[in-house]
């Protein structure tokens, strides 16, 4: 692939994330190199570009990853004399200022996306871009 | 690979993600806030403190997060943190927790206005020796910020660094911090911070870019963490 390439791609990388409201990651403004000297901004190469919106993803999906609060569970039951919290829940303001409890267990597991994802970013060359510990 | 094949891939992955949602707008919300996130900050902390000798207990039965600022109650689930020598909880962790500023408590040295939004700010996850309501910016032993955003931006440590000037006054000499359990009692490394009182300051990111900005901000106690699962 060629620079021509990576900016089709990045296009349709930007669009899906408007779609989901991922704003920020799409937003070409993250993607600069700052000459500190100078303070001229430059955007990065095509294929950096695009290589660091799609781990910028990988990080968005991290965070929605119910993964993530299994982990946090176990690691506080492994540092506690006690059993530990078995869920943990997201207390929504209302109108009548009674929160509603939410459970974040409600989270998706979403390895499967992270995977192919991971694999995507590989294969088009950003492999070390990649935090890989678990795999 | 080439570039048919990798944005048919791409639009796949993106469709996946939309999929796997559930319709619940609050749990959408509650995920868009970095709430996953913070639990897993917060269970990095507690294994740090542990890691310092602490003995640490549990408080009810689920972690609680809030979608607003919050004032400690300790019918609220937290954690405490027990000194072995005296059998008592020296310090508690709350989630979401607003204090009250150096500069609303030590204005004429007492508090003068109640009412300007300046005067408390929130901290994502708190220890504290501080029993009810809001704590005094000196109650405060750690504090931690919690950054799930995919971007680590300049802004954000402006912030913190804005945050952190309400709770610990810059101070020239590091000194040992507040949550070091004394030598006879643990085999940890003291943690040191320039900051009176010396209290710790950690801003948590899953962003690797966030230990670019790292420098300048440890010279006032902020330690800035790259916590990624």
């Amino acid at each position: 692939m060629d620079d021509e390439d990576y900016l089709k791609l990045i296009a349709v990388v930007t669009d899906e994330l408007r779609r989901f409201g991922l704003e920020d990651i799409a937003d070409p403004k993250n993607y600069l190199d700052v000459d500190i000297e100078s303070g001229d901004a430059t955007l990065f190469p095509p294929h950096r570009r695009l290589i660091s919106m799609l781990v910028a993803f990988n990080r968005a999906v991290k965070v929605r990853d119910r993964a993530m609060l299994d982990d946090a569970l176990k690691r506080i039951a492994r540092n506690t004399m006690n059993e530990g919290p078995r869920d943990a829940f997201y207390l929504m303001p209302t109108e009548t200022g009674e929160g509603r409890p939410v459970s974040l267990s409600e989270a998706p597991y979403l390895g499967e996306i992270r995977f192919r994802l991971e694999n995507l970013i590989i294969q088009l060359g950003g492999a070390d871009h990649l935090k890989l510990k678990d795999r | 690979m080439n570039t048919t094949q990798a944005i048919t891939e791409i639009k796949s992955i993106f469709g996946a993600f939309g999929a796997a949602f559930p319709t619940d707008n609050a749990i959408l919300g509650a995920l868009s806030d970095g709430k996953l996130y913070e639990a897993y900050v917060l269970s990095k902390i507690v294994d740090e403190l542990a890691s310092r000798n602490y003995q640490i207990i549990f408080k009810g039965t689920s972690l609680l997060f809030k979608g607003g600022p919050g004032m400690i109650k300790l019918t609220d689930p937290h954690f405490e943190l027990f000194n072995m020598a005296t059998g008592a909880t020296e310090w508690r962790i709350f989630a979401d927790i607003e204090f009250d500023t150096i500069g609303h408590v030590n204005k004429s040295g007492h508090p003068t206005y109640t009412a300007d939004l300046s005067r408390r700010h929130e901290l994502d996850i708190v220890v504290t020796n501080a029993t009810a309501g809001y704590p005094k910016w000196s109650e405060i032993a750690l504090g931690a910020e919690c950054k799930s955003t995919p971007n680590f931006k300049k802004a954000l440590m402006k912030e913190a660094l804005g945050v952190r000037r309400e709770f610990a006054f810059f101070r020239q000499g590091a000194s040992r911090a507040i949550l070091n359990l004394p030598r006879s009692m643990t085999h940890s490394a003291p943690v040191r911070v320039r900051a009176h009182p010396p209290s710790e300051f950690i801003v948590a990111s899953i962003d690797p870019d966030s230990l670019r900005y790292s420098a300048s901000p440890a010279a006032f106690g902020i330690k800035v963490e790259h916590w990624e699962p």
